[in-house]
């Protein structure tokens, strides 16, 4: 990967098919997104998107504000680009963002006690990405959740983050991180026996 | 607890939405562009400078002798113009300070009439003291000091058409982009998407601090909410051809103009009045006199190609008040912040006048316009009044 190091966007690899090369690491892109390539910001953002928004969505409930919070993230990441520690991975840094953002945007809107008028309906059932009745059943369950334990759950089920980075990316005890991981499974766990009983 | 099915569920918990994923990456891919490794940018203050130069060029030449003369001549010919208008905007009749959009850029006039031009903006709008100034250019809303600091930008993926602050607290900022009204906190954090909107009107924030917007929803009906709850105060029927709202100084009464039709609803969405503009003329702009008494409308008769601005009581419908007439067009109507003078921009006129409303009615124009906004230019282009604000004191 030492041809970063130029910036050219052709350098990166992304479109090279003359060697079939692992896929540049975050820091690489970060790297020659730092020495202005496009394409670098591109594979950024093609890479993390859909976590970013799926990590969003998940917590806020509410597809338009997934959008913008993931979009802020992402715009977030581009303004401290240039001062970006490289030895720092970017995923945590920007799914912190994100899941953070998520968090205070479904704790304001609870306390707006929003009377729903304008907010996105429940997709039908028809646009889900999955039809299976059990999956709607666990989503139906981590939405009755409170938001700080559905961004654990999806910290740690969806991005595949260790208690020890949830800690982190919270700024929470680690203990906390895992009682409140216990919790939610547990919440999820029961509202599941209930349905099925 | 089966973990697995959980990771499945969730994998599988959020819709795809490519269209969105698109939008973002059109707005990331610009943010990136804007702060790329660039040479440094000449400062504002350096622009400002240099523009003010040209413009006191300009302003000599056209004051000159033959410049004058000229102006007079093509006044003269064309029947439009007060015959003694001032040569320059040498100070604002009233006080206060102006922002006005034109082609360089979004300009503020101190109420000595000196200009500095905050930069290259499509229109702007002044924060409730007049400490700040809301401008935008294409996807781009601003929002900058009077001096030219930029304080936080917001790149929006829709082409902004307008943005108003919350009156009193400033806490809020309504615009609307591409097809959406946003609101965004004063301080450019939070920024979120309400609804459907109208590109072309502007949204109103009722004249308190309870962050009570007005704004024409996608359907073309006047929509009144609570912003902060997302809460839907009213609706209106659909409003035909609708093209401002504003409301009375006191928050009581909501104007919806119409090229055809003034509707006056209460604060809780009862229409009060609605009456027709005169017939074979067609409203171009309204504006609420400050005491909430009386409303300012701009008429423009197409026939006669002849405009004049009355004054309307809105429960009187007999009682109007012929404040001017002229030829052509006006543009965007403006009050004093003492409430004393009405600023009529007239392109055709190449005039700004100031038409003194209270006792003692009178006129002061001021000609060469365009000139002394978009200096420098041959064929220069005249500017739109974006607002007039605050005390005198209140200035930089």
């Amino acid at each position: 990967m030492r041809e970063l190091g130029t910036g050219a966007g052709a350098a990166i690899g992304l479109r090279a098919s003359r060697v079939k090369r692992r896929s540049p690491s975050d820091a690489a892109l970060v790297r020659a997104a730092q020495a202005g390539s496009d394409e670098a910001v591109e594979a950024l953002f093609a890479r993390h998107w859909q976590d970013a928004y799926r990590a969003a969505y998940l917590i806020a409930r509410d597809a338009a504000a997934a959008e913008d919070i993931a979009q802020e993230a992402f715009l977030a990441t581009v303004r401290a680009l240039p001062r970006f520690d490289r030895r720092r991975p970017l995923r945590p840094w920007l799914q912190r963002i994100v899941v953070n953002r998520a968090i205070d945007w479904t704790r304001a809107r609870s306390l707006r006690q929003e009377v729903g008028i304008e907010q996105v309906p429940e997709l039908p059932a028809g646009e889900r990405a999955s039809d299976d009745s059990l999956d709607d059943e666990m989503l139906g369950a981590l939405a009755r959740l409170g938001p700080e334990h559905r961004a654990v759950l999806v910290l740690r089920y969806l991005l595949e983050f260790t208690p020890g980075e949830i800690a982190q990316a919270l700024d929470l005890p680690r203990g906390t991180v895992n009682s409140r991981l216990r919790r939610g499974l547990d919440a999820l766990g029961a509202t599941l026996d209930e349905g099925a009983s | 607890m089966n973990e697995r099915r959980l990771r499945d569920a969730l994998r599988h918990g959020a819709p795809p939405d490519p269209a969105a994923r698109d939008r973002a990456w059109r707005l990331v891919r610009a943010a990136y562009q804007e702060h790329e490794p660039r040479p440094p940018r000449r400062p504002v203050r350096g622009l400002a400078f240099a523009a003010a130069a040209m413009a006191v060029v300009a302003v000599a030449v056209s004051t000159t002798a033959p410049g004058d003369a000229i102006a007079r001549w093509v006044q003269h010919v064309l029947g439009a113009g007060e015959p003694d208008a001032r040569p320059a905007l040498v100070s604002v009749p009233g006080g206060g300070r102006l922002l006005v959009a034109a082609r360089p850029g979004v300009w503020v006039v101190a109420p000595d009439g000196a200009k500095r031009l905050l930069g290259r903006y499509e229109g702007a709008g002044w924060s409730p003291n007049g400490l700040f100034v809301l401008a935008w250019r294409g996807g781009e809303l601003t929002a900058v000091e009077p001096t030219g600091r930029v304080r936080w930008s917001l790149p929006r993926a829709g082409r902004i058409r307008a943005a108003v602050w919350s009156p009193v607290d400033g806490f809020r900022i309504a615009y609307v982009a591409g097809s959406h009204l946003r609101i965004v906190n004063g301080d450019g954090t939070g920024d979120r998407r309400y609804g459907a909107a109208r590109t072309h009107v502007a949204p109103a924030w009722r004249p308190d601090d309870a962050h009570v917007l007005a704004y024409s929803d996608g359907d073309g009906r006047v929509r009144v909410v609570a912003a902060d709850a997302r809460k839907r105060l009213w609706r209106s029927p659909r409003v035909d051809g609708l093209r401002k709202l504003a409301w009375s100084p006191d928050g009581e009464r909501l104007l919806a103009l119409t090229p055809t039709r003034l509707i006056v609803f209460s604060r809780t969405g009862e229409v009060l009045h609605e009456r027709s503009v005169a017939a074979g003329t067609r409203a171009r702009d309204a504006a609420w006199t400050p005491d909430a008494a009386r409303i300012a409308v701009a008429r423009h008769d197409p026939r006669r190609q002849r405009s004049d601005i009355v004054l309307l009581t809105p429960d009187a419908p007999d009682r109007q008040r012929l404040l001017f007439t002229g030829p052509g067009r006006f543009g965007r109507l403006a009050w004093s912040p003492d409430g004393e003078w009405l600023l009529v921009p007239w392109p055709q006129a190449d005039q700004w006048l100031f038409l003194r409303a209270g006792e003692g009615s009178g006129v002061t124009a001021v000609a060469n316009i365009a000139q002394q906004f978009d200096p420098g230019e041959r064929k220069p282009a005249f500017p739109v009044m974006a607002g007039w604000c605050c005390p005198v004191d209140d200035g930089p």
